[in-house]
């Protein structure tokens, strides 16, 4: 497993988090859907229509009207949130800590969802998205995974879409450094959703870069090169793409009624301190306890 | 090819150099990023982009090591060997009238036609003539070497002078030519020694042709009478026979007579000596036998004008007898004074105030209580009266007086020779004791009348000798007029009629004039209301002597040798243009990158 000791630490850093949720589940941990189900939590009457379930006939009313009317049930709905991880290669910067964030950052969402009592489900968005398979919380039995992919997600979620749990909370984990309409995406992902959170993860290289002159700078995805001199002028055109860029996000985000925080990679590791995690804290995402 | 500075190549050292640094400093260092996405706004730089930069290497580091390389060219002087055949060329002409010998096939005719062949060839860029008379002098304007032009110059070539001094002219035309041009001589004679090969050719189209010649012929008093003149003439046989001279001799306009007949042997010079009457122009012809003949029209004749009497008139106005009996004799002793009253152009006398018109005149002031003077005395050495003095132990004695003219002579403060130029003439003024002093017992005493007495004759009007030979020069003294500051318009000016028919205005400065003699014949200069005629004769024995002319071609142009005709021309200016032309181009791609 080439991220164990990251998934180990993120997972560790969890013990104190657990996943912020707006309704609890009362016995089990489940929770009741809109929807009928078969829950003991009385819904409502209707006329008995064949292939109804027989258990569920109204003998008191039946004894009444000679009617045969069906008890509806509320169904009950096992809260779930499922993590898109965005595996592509710019999470994968080399020089940076981005690839050791993403997998810790992935550990302690998922630790920090099974606290809150959530299912997850685990998604890489690689060539297609697909379920890794075993537990994030347990390296050992979790199948491994790189960040190695030269597209990005917008192309993995069409050539193989994944099968998100309908009204479960959804959590896009990327850098989000990828020309797309970002309303498109989030609509996307908010389709059957009951949440949709986006953690923007940047290495500090994505955030400051460097000013050094003459720099061939090639770009982790596609390969394609471009020579730039990296004067202070150029860092500040960058800085306002960057600013603009994650205006549009958090733009969009408002508008689809997602949440969106940025995190930094190299504060994270460094540690997995409270103050590099106070940002999920601030925006909801994860609460203490 | 070849190089001034060659050392300069050292400057390629700089290529290999100029290329790393070029590479270092365009080389990117490699930096991944999560994205280009939010880079591309950045514009590139000039050597940013992999094919960007790999086009930009590929041409702007090639054209910088080139314009590199060019400079470097250019320091280094290359010059190229290339053949050009169009030099300069310079003739020498030689302007003796020896070139006229032989009518219209005379060397001075065949020269110029040979030269304008020579010119047909069009290996000449520009020519130069330059006449080899006693003084080189270039013909006409311009430098042209169209057949045309030199033709038209080669008219100004009139091969009447008496010599020819070729080596100042080659050195001239040397000068003139500088290090690239050809030099051509065209004479009648073979060179003295046979010229060095390279720059120098030397063309001759003389002819050894008999010729009788008048050699020498002068004019003066014959001794026999004031009526008559006497001519001495000398006449050369340069042919390899003997032959009979006969001379005739035609006084003024009338019919030419013969007046000697001279039997002469090869080479020897005859004279004839004859009279003619005082006054009248004497031409003279002559012809030979068959044997000898005139090869050279310009020395069978020869015209001997009347001279003008070297003498000046004086007029003694002294009234002490012996003084002027003294004053006679130093007077005499000169044989230039000729003492008549009347007409006289030099007044000596003793009276206070004389102020003969139009003469000169010599105040003697020997009254008054006199004071002898042993010297220092102080001379005017400029002053024409004082040539030749030598006052150291003379004892001059003189009385004092008032003069308002300049010293000439003084002895401390006291003035002893005073001279009052107005209006053209001058009024002198001696203060001598003669009892008192020495002076007249000395040299000085004749020396001091002969220098008034030559200094009055050159001041007098006119031609001071009527016959000059070919290359003199004539010496005309003018009006007195003209050296009065009250001048006329018309006094400064003198013209002068040419024995060809041609004129000149000559402007008038000064009390004289001097005009070369470049033609034979008769000259008249007419001035101030008065004209003067004087003769040139063709009168040089080596020009006439043609037997030493011969024809023949020495030394030449070898245009191949090292330091000749190999030009070499300089092509840093081209290496510079390319450079300039590539640092252009440098600047317009660097701005498009």
């Amino acid at each position: 497993m080439k991220y164990r000791a990251e998934l180990e630490a993120g997972a560790r850093a969890a013990t104190r988090y657990s996943l912020a949720t707006s309704r609890r589940a009362e016995a089990g941990g489940a929770r009741l859907g809109r929807r009928s189900g078969s829950s003991l939590e009385f819904q409502e009457h209707r006329e008995y229509q064949p292939g109804d379930d027989l258990r569920h006939l109204d003998w008191s009313a039946y004894g009444r009207s000679d009617r045969l009317i069906v008890k509806l049930y509320r169904e009950e709905v096992q809260p779930h949130v499922d993590l898109l991880l965005d595996g592509s290669r710019s999470m994968a910067l080399a020089g940076s800590a981005k690839p050791r964030a993403a997998a810790g950052l992935l550990a302690f969402l998922t630790r920090a969802a099974a606290r809150a009592r959530l299912t997850a489900g685990v998604w890489l968005a690689a060539d297609g998205c697909r379920r890794l398979r075993g537990e994030v919380s347990a390296p050992d039995v979790l199948e491994d995974f790189d960040f190695t992919y030269r597209g990005g997600l917008p192309e993995s979620l069409d050539r193989l879409p994944p099968r998100f749990r309908p009204r479960g909370i959804r959590l896009l984990l990327s850098d989000l450094l990828w020309e797309v309409e970002p309303r498109a995406l989030l609509a996307r992902l908010a389709r059957g959703a009951a949440a949709v959170w986006v953690v923007q993860l940047l290495a500090a290289a994505d955030l400051e870069p460097e000013s050094s002159g003459f720099a061939r700078l090639e770009d982790a995805e596609t390969g394609e090169v471009r020579d730039l001199l990296l004067d202070a002028a150029a860092i500040d055109r960058y800085r306002r793409a960057l600013a603009a860029h994650r205006e549009s996000w958090h733009r969009a985000c408002r508008e689809a009624g997602a949440v969106m925080v940025t995190l930094v990679a190299e504060q994270l590791v460094d540690g997995w301190r409270p103050e590099a995690l106070e940002e999920l804290v601030r925006h909801g995402m994860v609460e203490v306890g | 090819m070849t190089f001034l500075w060659p050392w300069a190549w050292l400057g390629l050292l700089a290529l290999p150099a100029a290329a790393a640094i070029y590479w270092l400093r365009r080389r990117a260092r490699r930096r991944p990023v999560s994205s280009l996405l939010l880079w591309r706004e950045a514009p590139q730089s000039r050597a940013s982009g992999r094919r960007v930069e790999h086009f930009e290497a590929s041409r702007l580091l090639p054209l910088e090591l080139l314009i590199l390389a060019l400079l470097v060219g250019a320091a280094a002087g290359p010059r190229l060997p290339a053949r050009d055949s169009r030099r300069p060329l310079v003739v020498v002409l030689d302007d003796s009238f020896s070139m006229l010998a032989g009518g219209e096939a005379s060397p001075c005719a065949a020269a110029g036609a040979a030269l304008l062949r020579e010119l047909e060839s069009d290996r000449h860029g520009a020519v130069t003539l330059v006449a080899a008379g006693e003084r080189p002098r270039v013909l006409g304007e311009g430098t042209s070497a169209a057949a045309g032009d030199v033709a038209g110059r080669l008219e100004l070539w009139r091969a009447t002078s008496p010599s020819a001094n070729l080596e100042a002219a080659i050195g001239l035309a040397t000068d003139v030519a500088g290090g690239r041009a050809r030099l051509l001589v065209l004479s009648d004679h073979p060179p003295p020694e046979e010229p060095a090969a390279g720059r120098l050719a030397w063309w001759a189209f003389g002819r050894a042709l008999p010729n009788l010649a008048l050699v020498g012929a002068v004019r003066g008093p014959d001794g026999r009478g004031e009526t008559s003149d006497g001519l001495l003439v000398e006449v050369a046989n340069y042919s390899p026979n003997a032959a009979l001279a006969r001379l005739a001799a035609a006084e003024g306009d009338g019919q030419a007579v013969e007046v000697a007949r001279l039997r002469l042997a090869p080479g020897e010079v005859g004279r004839a000596r004859f009279a003619v009457p005082r006054g009248e122009d004497a031409r003279l012809r002559l012809a030979g036998d068959g044997n000898a003949g005139g090869a050279l029209e310009i020395d069978d004749r020869a015209i001997l004008l009347p001279e003008r009497s070297r003498g000046v008139r004086v007029a003694l106005e002294i009234a002490d007898p012996g003084l002027r009996e003294q004053i006679r004799r130093a007077l005499a002793a000169s044989e230039r004074a000729i003492f008549s009253p009347d007409g006289a152009e030099l007044v000596i006398t003793d009276a206070a105030g004389a102020d003969p018109e139009g003469a000169w005149s010599l105040r003697l002031v020997t009254g008054g209580e006199a004071v002898p003077y042993l010297g220092p005395f102080v001379l005017d050495r400029g002053h024409p009266l004082t040539a030749g003095l030598g006052l150291d132990g003379v004892i001059w004695a003189a009385g004092g007086g008032f003069t308002d003219g300049a010293p000439v002579v003084a002895a401390g403060e006291v003035t002893l020779l005073a001279d009052r130029e107005t209006a053209g003439s001058h009024r002198l003024t001696l203060f001598w004791r003669p009892e008192l002093s020495t002076l007249q017992r000395t040299p000085n005493w004749p020396i001091l009348w002969w220098n008034l007495l030559e200094w009055r004759a050159r001041s007098v009007p006119g031609v001071r000798a009527a016959n000059l030979r070919l290359g003199g020069e004539a010496t005309v003294g003018l009006v007195a007029g003209h050296t009065s500051r009250r001048r006329r318009a018309s006094d400064n000016w003198a013209e002068l009629e040419l024995p060809d028919g041609s004129r000149r205005r000559l402007a008038t400065r000064g009390g004289s004039l001097k005009i070369a003699a470049e033609q034979a014949g008769i000259h008249r200069l007419s001035h101030g209301g008065r004209s003067d005629r004087w003769a040139v004769n063709a009168l040089a024995a080596e020009e006439s002597d043609l037997r030493r002319a011969a024809s023949g071609r020495w030394g030449g142009w070898q245009d191949d040798a090292v330091a000749g005709g190999w030009q070499r021309r300089g092509i840093g200016w081209a290496l510079l243009l390319l450079a300039a032309a590539g640092m252009v181009l440098h600047l317009v791609w660097s701005r498009k990158g």
